[in-house]
C-alpha cells in the first residue's frame, strides 16, 4: 500500500499542494496508525498532514476522491473471478444481460473485474503512470494493447469466426469481450490523465508564458495570465514582507541605555534599542493605455495589485489623452473586473504623451516628494506629438526615483517615433520589459530598493 | 485497524464529557498528534473554539495547561526563558564579601581572573533561569499541554524561534547548552490567519481547519454548554444563526456568540424565539452597529426558515 501513497502524494503534487518529504514520512506514519480500512478517517487523517491550508485542503478532498476511486480497482487483483458463475457477472452493473451462452466460452469466462485486473496488470507493465501529455495517448494505448496480446486474440477472433455455430459464437462472445475491455481501457488513459492534471502541460505553458513577449500570446493564453501574475506577485511579496521584517527590529541603543541606568549603578536594567523609523513611500504607476502596450499595462496593474501586501500606497493612473486616476476603481472591483471597466472607459486610441504628462503633473505634483517612486508604463512612440518631457523632469527633480518601462525590446528603442531617449533624460532609470520573468525581475529589485 | 476507529470515538466522548463536543476531523487530528508526537496547527474564525480545545484537551489528559498569547514584539525573554537579573544582582552584593576572601591571595590581575575561572557560570545556571511558558511546559515532570495562542500576531522571527521547539521538543540556550522535554507536551497553536505563516512552521504541524460548525453540530455545542434552553428554542435559535452566517457580514457570530445568545434568552425567560426578542437582543449575536442594520429588516424572514 505504500506504493500507492506514494502515487498519491504525487498525484497531489501535479495538483499544486506543495508536500515535503517530511510531510511524506508524517502520512505513512498517519496510514500506519489509522488503517486503510476506514475511508473517512483516513481522509481525515491525511488532510491534516498533508493539506496545511483551506484551499490546499479542498484541493486535497478532491484528489482524494478522485484517487482512490480509481485506486480501489487495482486491488481486485486479488479478487478471482470463478468463470463458472453466472451470478458474479449478472450482478455487475456494467455487464448485466452479457450472461447468455458464456457457459460454453472455452478459454475467456471472465468478468468485467477480471477483465479490469488484467488490464490494470498490462498498464503496471507499460508503467502507465509516467504518461504526461495527452499526446501520449496513442502510443500508451498500443502498448497496453500489445501487453494484452491484443493482436493473437484478434486473430483467434477472426480464426473462430469461420468455424463451427459453437465457435462463432465463441468468436462473438470474445468480441464483446474486446469491447469491453477496449472501452475499459479508454477510461483508464481518461482517468490516469487527470491524475496527473496535465501537470507538465501547464508547466510548460507557464514557462513559454513567462518567456514570451506579450503582444505574442495569443488569448487562450492570456486567459491564463491573471493566475500566473498572482502566482508570481504572492512569491514576491513573500520574499519582501520577510525583509521587513527583520528590518524593523533595531539594535541596542547604548548611550541612551547606560544614561538611563545611571541611577542603577551602570546596571543595564531597562534596556532602549534603537528604532529605525519606516518611511512610508508612495508609488504611482502611470500607464499607457493605447493600442501597442495595453495589454502590458494591464499586466503591471494587475502586478501591483496582488502586490498591494507588501505596497499598500499605490496609486494609479492610466492614459490615451489625459491621465485619470483609476486606484478608485480597485477598491471598488475585482482586479479583472476594473481592468474590464478602465480598458472599456479610458481605452482604446492614440497615445498623446504631452496631455498625458501634463495632467498627470497636475495630478500628482502635490505628492510628490522625495520619498515618492514614480513608474510609468509605455513605448514613448508619441506619434510625434508634444513629448510632456518638461512636465516629466519636474517630477523626476522631485521624486525618489522615477522608472519608465518600456515593453518594446531595446533594438527598437529609438526608431521611427519612439522618444524614449529623451525620456531616458528625465528618469533615474529606463528598462525593458518584454517579458513576464523580466518584469518580475524589475519588480523585485524595486521592492528591495524601496522597502 | 478497528483500534484506530474505537480510540477516536473514545476521545470524541472524553472531550464531551469536557463540555467540548468534537467534530470527526477534531478528534482524529488530536489522536494523531499523540501517536506522532506533532504540534497541531488549528486554525479558523474567530470563536469556533480553537483556544478551548486546548482548554478541554487539558482537562481530559489531567495535565496543566501552559498558555502563550502571542503578540507583536514577543520575544525570547518573554516567551522562552530570562535570566533573574536582579536575584544575580543580590547574590553578587551579598557575595562580595567572599569574593574577597577568594581573591585576596591573588598577586596580580591574572591570577585572579584565573581563580574567578575555576569557580564556573554559577551566575548562569538553571538557579537563575526564569522559565516563560515554552520552557515550563518543556521542564514539566509528567507532560503537559502547551497552547501558543495567535500566532499568526508575532513577529516572522519568533516562528523560527518555535522551529526547534516543535521538532524537536529542546531549547538551546546559549549559558547553558540544550535542554530536553522530560515528557513531550501537547502543543497546540492556534491562528486566525491574518497572515500566512512560514512553510517551515506549517510542516512541523498538523494541520487542523474547524469551520464554523453544521446545524446539527452547533445544537448539541449548545445544549451541552446551555443545557437549560428548551429543544425547540435552540433548534430556532441555531437554525437563525446559520440563516444569519449566509449574510455578508462584517463579524459573522461563532460559536461562542451563540452560546451568549442563547444564556442571554434563557435569562429573559424566553422559550420562543419572536421578532421582537430578537430584534432587543440581536447585540448580543452581532458586534456591529452596521452588521445589526444589515440583519434586522432579514429577522421575520430568517425566522420563517425550517431547520
Amino acid at each position: 500500500m505504500e506504493a500507492t501513497l506514494l502515487q498519491f502524494i504525487r498525484h497531489l503534487r501535479h495538483a499544486g499542494v506543495g508536500i515535503s518529504t517530511a510531510e511524506t514520512l508524517d502520512a505513512m506514519q498517519v496510514a500506519v496508525s489509522l488503517g486503510y480500512g476506514d475511508r473517512q478517517l483516513l481522509h481525515d487523517g491525511l488532510a491534516s498532514c498533508l493539506a496545511k491550508s483551506e484551499e490546499q485542503r479542498q484541493l486535497f478532498s478532491r484528489c482524494f476522491a478522485q484517487f482512490f476511486d480509481l485506486a480501489e480497482t487495482p486491488n481486485d487483483t486479488t479478487h478471482t473471478v470463478d468463470p463458472e458463475a453466472p451470478q458474479d457477472r449478472s450482478a455487475d452493473g456494467e455487464t448485466a444481460g452479457e450472461g447468455e451462452g458464456q457457459g460454453q466460452g472455452g478459454g475467456g469466462g471472465m468478468g468485467s473485474d477480471a477483465l479490469r485486473a488484467e488490464l490494470m496488470r498490462a498498464a503496471g507493465e507499460v508503467d502507465l503512470a509516467a504518461m504526461q501529455y495527452p499526446t501520449q495517448r496513442g502510443i500508451y494505448r498500443r502498448r497496453i494493447l500489445d501487453a494484452l496480446n491484443d493482436s493473437g486474440r484478434r486473430e483467434r477472433i477472426a480464426q473462430l469466426a469461420g468455424g463451427s455455430p459453437t465457435e462463432q459464437q465463441q468468436s462473438r462472445w470474445l468480441e464483446r469481450e474486446r469491447e469491453t475491455q477496449l472501452a475499459q481501457l479508454g477510461e483508464l488513459l481518461d482517468r490516469q490523465l487527470l491524475l496527473n492534471n496535465n501537470a507538465a502541460t501547464r508547466e510548460f505553458q507557464e514557462t513559454l508564458m513567462r518567456d514570451s513577449q506579450l503582444s505574442a500570446l495569443d488569448t487562450y493564453y492570456r486567459d491564463r495570465l491573471p493566475p500566473l501574475i498572482r502566482k508570481l506577485a504572492k512569491k514576491l511579496a513573500a520574499k519582501h514582507r520577510q525583509r521587513y521584517r527583520r528590518a524593523k527590529r533595531g539594535r541596542l541603543d547604548l548611550g541612551k541605555t547606560l544614561r538611563r541606568n545611571i541611577a542603577l549603578g551602570g546596571v543595564p536594567f531597562h534596556r532602549y534599542w534603537k528604532s529605525t523609523r519606516r518611511e512610508k513611500s508612495e508609488i504611482f504607476v502611470l500607464c499607457d493605455l493605447s493600442g501597442s502596450v495595453s495589454s502590458w499595462s494591464q499586466v503591471l496593474m494587475l502586478f501591483m495589485q496582488a502586490l498591494a501586501d507588501v505596497l499598500p500606497n499605490t496609486r494609479s493612473f492610466v492614459f490615451c489623452g489625459e491621465s485619470v486616476e483609476v486606484s478608485e476603481l480597485f477598491r471598488q472591483h475585482d482586479a479583472d473586473e476594473a481592468l474590464a471597466i478602465i480598458q472599456q472607459r479610458h481605452g482604446m486610441g492614440n497615445s498623446d504623451y504631452g496631455r498625458a504628462l501634463n495632467s498627470f503633473r497636475q495630478l500628482v505634483e502635490e505628492r510628490v516628494n522625495r520619498r515618492s517612486t514614480i513608474i510609468i508604463l509605455g513605448d514613448g512612440r508619441g506619434n510625434g506629438g508634444d513629448t510632456g518631457i518638461a512636465a516629466l523632469r519636474e517630477l523626476y527633480h522631485r521624486a525618489r526615483l522615477v522608472l519608465w518601462f518600456n515593453p518594446e525590446s531595446q533594438s527598437r528603442w529609438n526608431t521611427g517615433d519612439s522618444e524614449i531617449r529623451r525620456y531616458q533624460t528625465a528618469c533615474h532609470y529606463v528598462a525593458e520589459c518584454g517579458s513576464l520573468r523580466k518584469l518580475e525581475r524589475l519588480l523585485d529589485e524595486l521592492l528591495t530598493l524601496i522597502r | 485497524m478497528n483500534t484506530a476507529r474505537q480510540a477516536i470515538d473514545e476521545l470524541i466522548s472524553q472531550l464531551a464529557e469536557q463540555g467540548y463536543i468534537a467534530s470527526e476531523q477534531i478528534a482524529t487530528t488530536l489522536h494523531l498528534a499523540r501517536a506522532l508526537q506533532r504540534p497541531i496547527l488549528i486554525e479558523g474564525p474567530p470563536g469556533v473554539g480553537k483556544t478551548e480545545l486546548a482548554n478541554a484537551s487539558a482537562a481530559m489528559l489531567e495535565l496543566p495547561l501552559f498558555r502563550l498569547q502571542c503578540y507583536e514584539g514577543l520575544d525570547e525573554s518573554k516567551a522562552l526563558y530570562d535570566w533573574k537579573y536582579s536575584k544575580q544582582l543580590l547574590y553578587v552584593q551579598v557575595l562580595k564579601e567572599q569574593l574577597q576572601g577568594i581573591l585576596g591571595g591573588a598577586n596580580d590581575l591574572s591570577a585572579a581572573v584565573e581563580r574567578l575561572h575555576n569557580f564556573d557560570d554559577i551566575f548562569y545556571s538553571e538557579r537563575f533561569l526564569e522559565p516563560r511558558p515554552l520552557l515550563s511546559a518543556l521542564q514539566s515532570d509528567d507532560g503537559a499541554v502547551l497552547l501558543i495562542d495567535e500566532i499568526d500576531k508575532a513577529d516572522y522571527e519568533f516562528e523560527s524561534l518555535l522551529l526547534e521547539i516543535l521538532a524537536d521538543f529542546a531549547v538551546t540556550l546559549p549559558e547553558i547548552g540544550t535542554l530536553r522535554a522530560k515528557h513531550k507536551p501537547l502543543v497546540l497553536l492556534t491562528s486566525n490567519n491574518t497572515r500566512d505563516l512560514s512553510d517551515a512552521l506549517k510542516r512541523r504541524c498538523l494541520h487542523l481547519y474547524i469551520p464554523f460548525p453544521e446545524a446539527e453540530l452547533e445544537s448539541r455545542i449548545v445544549q451541552s454548554r446551555v443545557p437549560d434552553v428548551a429543544d425547540s428554542l435552540r433548534q430556532q435559535l441555531v437554525t437563525f444563526v446559520h440563516g444569519v452566517r449566509q449574510l455578508d457580514l462584517k463579524k459573522q457570530p461563532a460559536i461562542s456568540e451563540t452560546i451568549d445568545w442563547a444564556r442571554s434568552l434563557l435569562l429573559l425567560h424566553a422559550d420562543n424565539l419572536s421578532a421582537a426578542l430578537v430584534d432587543d437582543s440581536l447585540n448580543v449575536l452581532l458586534k456591529y452597529e452596521e452588521d445589526i442594520n444589515i440583519v434586522r429588516p432579514e429577522i421575520t424572514r430568517l425566522l420563517s426558515q425550517r431547520y
